[in-house]
This record gives C-alpha cells, structure tokens and sequence, in this order.
C-alpha cells in the first residue's frame, strides 16, 4: 500500500497511466483507498437548466472537442489544452488518494553557509512569518537582488513542520537551474524537479520544484506554494495555469509571489508585500539610455544595418564586451543575422524554439562567441559577466515595461562589473519605455534613502 | 483563427483555395503548413514482385512525405488521440468525392478500436465526407514490430473479407504505407474474392 500511497498523494493521475497494474488499482478502489472520477465534469447550470457547459477535470477548460467514440459508443468530449500528459475524455477516469494520509518527514537538513544582505534578511524574515501565519506575501526584489536564497528559511520551516512545500514558476529554465541548488542546501530531503520531458517518479517528495504546467497533476497537494517569476509569459496569460496553482494547493493554503515586476494585480492579492529594491551587490541599476533609430525595419529588410547599431556594436567588439540584442520578432532577428555576421562572424541568434538555446548562452558566458541576438526569451534568468545589452524596436508592443525592465536586469548582475551599457534603441518613444526608466530610477532612488 | 497545431493565432488569408472551398475555412497556420511535404509519384510494388501477393494491388499512391513534422503531428493525432487532427487533412481526402471505385478503409481490430477510442483512417474520410464501406475486417491483432520482414510476409490472415465484392473496383485507404504488408495483403484477400481492381491511397509515406 506504501508505495501507492506515496506516489498517489496530492496527485490526480489518468487511471490507466500509474506505474501499478490496474488490477492493484481497482482493489484500492474497492477498498475505498483511491477516488475515481470522470474526467470530463458536467455543470448543470442552475440558473438556466438547459444550457450545461462541462469542463476538464485536470486543466478546467471548457472549451472541449466532440467525437464519435468506440468505446462510448457514441458522442464523447474531449479536452485538446492537456492532451500532452494523456487524454482525458468523457469516458476517461481520473484517480485521487482517499485512504489514509501519509505521515510527513519531520527530520531535513539545511546546509547553507551563505550570508543575506541585511535587505534580503529583513524580506526573508517578513515571508517566514507569512508562511507561519499562512497569509499571502509578495516578495517585490529587483532583478539581481538575490531572491532564491531568502527562500531557504521558510522552506525549511515548513518542511520542519511537516508541510508539503511547491516552488512553481512559468520557466522551466529556472526550474532547472534552482533543481541542484535546493538539493544542495536541503541534502536529506526528496525532490522531485518537474517540467515537460522530466523523468518520471513514482516515489513521494515533500519539496516539489516545478513548472506551473506540471502542477495540473496534482490536486490539493500542497500546504505552502511559491510562484517565483509570476508575472512571466505564459502564466499571466494563461488561465490554465493559475487554475493549475490553485488546484494543485490545499484549499487554506497560502500562495506567496516572487517577481520583480508585479503587475498591479499581484501588487493588490498579496496580504503582506517585501520590498527589496537593491542588489546584493550594492550598486544602483543600469538606467536605460533612448536612442532613435528611424525607420530601423524598412533598412533590415533592405540588408542595411543601422549605422548606429553597427557602431553600437563595434564598440562591444573593441572593447571586447559581450551583448545581447533584443528583437521584437524573430523575422526581424533572421533578416539582420547576416548582417551582424558582416561585422563578426560569430554572431549568433537565439530563439523560443531554438534547440540549441542552452548551449549558446553558455557559449556567450563563456566568451566562445562574442554576441547574441535574441527575443524576449532571454529576458529573464540569465547572467552573463559584464553583459552590454541593446534593445531594437523598445517601443514595440511586445516590449512591455516589465519586459524591458526584466532586459534591463540582465546589466550589471557581478558584483566584478556592477554596470554597462544599456540602449533602448526605438521609433518613437513608447509610454512603456518611459514607465520602465521611471521604476528603474525610482528603485535607484528608494535605494540611497536607505 | 487560432492554429489546430502550434495553437498561435493567425490571421486567415483570403486565397484561392479559400473561394474553392469555401466550407473549409483554414484550420491550420501557413508557418505550419508549410513544413508538411508531398510526396512525389514512386512505385513501392517493386519489392513484392516475386512472392505471391505479386500484381494483387495494382497501383499505390501516398500523399505526404513522413518528414519530422509528419511524424510529430501523426503522432499527436494518432497515439496522442487527437481526433480533431483529422480535419487538416480534409482537402486531402476531397477528391476522392469523385472516385467512382468502392472506398474501403483499412480497418483497426475491434479490441484495438475500443482502446483507441477512433479509428484513425475512418476518421480522415469522414472529416471530407468522404462516403466509405467496410468490407475487411481484422483478424489478428498482433503489433508488427519487432518482427522481419519475412515474418511479417508469413503472419497468416490479417484480413478476411466480410462483404460481397464480386467485379468490384475497389480503392483502399489507409493511413501509412511503410513496407506495404498490409496493403498488399488486403488487396490479396480482395482480389481472391473477386474483386476487379484494387488501388490504394495513403496519407503518408514512409
Ligand atoms: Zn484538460
Ligand atoms: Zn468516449
Ligand atoms: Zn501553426
């Protein structure tokens, strides 16, 4: 029963998808230990009683697809938006744990010998007695503040007290990148790290590391949630994710937020809010500089490079810094590739759906190729030692405020080079470019009142 | 419109083929679309000359190539069950409004069916309104991989015919032709109960 019981905690899974065989799944059924439900809900709707909508018991999405099924014989719904992790269907079961509960570990290791700025200390203490009282606390740190480390203490409170504990973020990037560093700080507790193509478990973890996607595998799992990045693509925009976080926690369970640029949403759900608007490293941010480049597309698409683009990015070369630049749309990116491969040829371009994302930005940090164009895909969760970055097009749509200032934190992150270069180069200054310089001066400002 | 596959929105763009059909508005995006490939005319009947199903099919053609994209979006729509697929392949199967021969589709094995809840190659024809008849049924249900070629010659009776075809002209449809054992057997039971043609049409080769 253990191991059925270890695996099926918290989560809600396709019946004919455990890692037992059926038969063992039916008995527990029979025993009253597992929960079968449909897979597609019908709603009767109360106030008018013809209209009955139905939704996807694991995503929430209504908008199903008819077929004529075999095995129904005939019409059956189905849900396309989570089809990736198996198809639910009218005639589908879901599975969820109902014997009894599982006793949580009470004995976990912290090993952490780094030290909190005395900002970072003051959040940090601020969210582990949100965490205790179990009231919502947005964690508000500018990009470079260090936000992962003033984690730790409520995580381990709360792992100390038995608790399930889940850090969701939209990125499966960062899910990667923050994986080894919990193992390495809570050595003696089971983690699972999940994202689109991540193994599969069968054992329980009391931490939970995981794209906010993944969290549709379970239901009312979690005692303490933290979305880190919560205002990144696609969670703000994608219902089905924030359903998602909902689901997967348990009903009383807080839902605390890390970003660096909270929309005004965030900013109004959370019951307590930490401000940290230094870095760790002391210094002020990088204050975008507007530059105009008229009429930038109409010469890329004539394979002509802007003469102060080019000029922008010889300097980079000479003074052999590396640099990002931000396009708007990947069209524009691939018509100007040649044209910065004329001035260097190893110049290279990185997009959402570039295999090879990873290993370039790798190549970048690790000075193999002087300059990266790229979307916005790079906005966020990467730091590259004494990085030069322009923006081309900042006043495009896609350039939101927290987009151009998530770009503008990728300047100045070591503490070796705590400055450089930051152009928005533009047709026509948008609002969103000037909100972004104001909150960026104004974290500056709030900075030396302290 | 949003993309039946890559599900970005795209802006449908008023073409020829939107005025010719003008029931079947565009499901799919261009960037998406162009990554399918067609396949060019080749005769894959040459292998099959010299065993006993030699000349029981008398000619095979196949509409897409089974590049990557293939793979990926076949994948989606027949292990993924996404019955929905099947309309993006809807002006495929439209000329076959025209075809004067009885369309018969390759048939799942009845337990095979109810696992997968649709059967794959029924449900391209039905997406074009295609009208069809089963007239094979499956007996052996048995996978085919990991088994030669040989062995694969040598699995007795796939198909029994269940209906009568006497002098028919018969084209069969199916949705991947790989080494052909299928389809030539299909034509060979047919054509033994004494069907006059068999030709045959796939989605997708490989
Ligand atoms: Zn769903
Ligand atoms: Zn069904
Ligand atoms: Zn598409």
């Amino acid at each position: 029963m253990k191991e059925v019981q270890a695996f099926l905690t918290g989560r809600i899974w396709l019946k004919e998808q455990t890692p037992f065989p059926l038969p063992v799944i039916e008995e527990f059924i029979r025993k009253g230990f597992i929960s079968p439900h449909t897979g597609i809900q019908s709603n009767q709707n109360s106030s008018s009683k013809k209209t009955k909508s139905s939704n996807c018991r694991r995503c929430g999405n209504k908008q199903l697809t008819a077929f004529q099924c075999a095995k129904c014989n005939g019409t059956c719904l189905y849900c396309r938006q989570c089809i990736q992790m198996g198809r639910i269907s009218s005639c589908s079961e879901l599975i969820t744990w109902s014997g009894p509960s599982k006793v949580h570990e009470v004995n976990h290791c912290f090993t952490w010998s780094g030290t909190l700025t005395s900002l970072q200390a003051k959040a940090s203490n601020e969210l582990l007695i949100s965490v205790q009282r179990n009231q919502s606390h947005l964690i508000y740190a500018v990009c470079g503040a260090g936000k992962t480390e003033l984690l730790y203490p409520s995580i381990f409170d709360a792992l100390q007290r038995g608790l399930r504990v889940c850090v969701a973020t939209p990125r499966t990037d960062v899910v990667l990148e923050l994986a080894p560093r919990f193992q390495q700080v809570f050595p003696q507790t089971i983690i699972h790290a999940l994202y689109g193509g991540s193994p599969d478990y069968s054992d329980f973890a009391q931490l939970i590391l995981a794209t906010t996607h993944q969290l549709l595998r379970f239901e009312k799992a979690f005692d303490v949630v933290f979305v880190d990045e919560a205002d990144a693509f696609p969670y703000t925009v994608d219902k089905s994710l924030q359903f998602a976080v909902q689901k997967a926690k348990k009903k009383s369970a807080a839902v605390h937020t890390i970003t660096a640029t909270p929309s005004d949403e965030l900013l109004s759900q959370a019951d307590n809010i930490s401000l940290i608007s230094q870095r760790f490293h002391g210094f002020p941010l990088p204050v975008p500089r507007f530059v105009g480049l008229w009429n930038y597309k109409k010469h890329m698409y004539k394979d002509q490079l802007p003469q102060k683009l080019a000029n922008w990015t010889q300097q980079c070369l000479q003074n052999d810094q590396p640099f990002l630049i931000f396009f708007p749309t990947i069209d524009l990116m691939k018509c100007a590739l040649p044209l910065f491969q004329q001035i260097h040829v190893d110049i290279s371009a990185v997009h959402a759906e570039d295999p090879e994302r990873k290993e370039k930005v790798l190549k970048l940090r690790r000075k193999k190729v002087c300059g990266l164009l790229t979307t916005t895909i790079l906005e966020r969760g990467i730091t590259i030692p004494n990085v030069q970055v322009a923006v081309v097009g900042a006043d495009e749509k896609i350039f939101t405020s927290s987009a151009l200032i998530q770009i503008s934190g990728r300047v100045g992150r070591s503490v070796d080079f705590p400055s450089g270069d930051l152009v928005f180069f533009h047709h026509g200054i948008s609002l969103e470019m000037d909100k972004a310089k104001a909150t960026i001066i104004e974290h500056n400002t709030n900075r030396e009142v302290l | 419109m949003k993309c039946l596959i890559c599900s970005s929105s795209f802006l449908e763009i008023a073409s020829w083929r939107k005025l010719l059909f003008i029931k079947s508005s565009q499901l799919v995006c261009e960037k998406c679309l162009n990554k399918f490939e067609k396949a060019e005319e080749k005769d894959c009947r040459n292998e099959w000359i010299g065993t006993h199903y030699e000349g029981a099919l008398d000619s095979v053609n196949s509409i897409y190539n089974y590049n990557d994209w293939m793979k990926h979006v076949y994948q989606q729509y027949k292990f993924q069950l996404d019955v929905e697929l099947a309309n993006i392949f809807t002006s495929d199967f439209l000329p076959l409004l025209k075809v004067k021969a009885k369309i018969v589709p390759i048939p799942l094995h009845p337990d095979m069916l109810l696992a997968r809840t649709f059967s794959q190659v029924d449900e391209l024809l039905n997406a074009a309104n295609v009208p069809f008849h089963h007239v094979l049924s499956k007996t052996l249900n048995h996978s085919q991989v990991g088994k030669s070629k040989k062995e694969r010659i040598s699995t007795e009776l796939i198909f029994t015919v269940t209906k009568d075809v006497q002098n028919q002209n018969i084209l069969l449809v199916d949705d991947l032709y790989t080494t052909g054992t299928t389809l030539h057997h299909a034509a060979y039971v047919l054509k033994k109960a004494g069907a006059n043609t068999v030709d045959a049409l796939t989605l997708i080769r490989a």
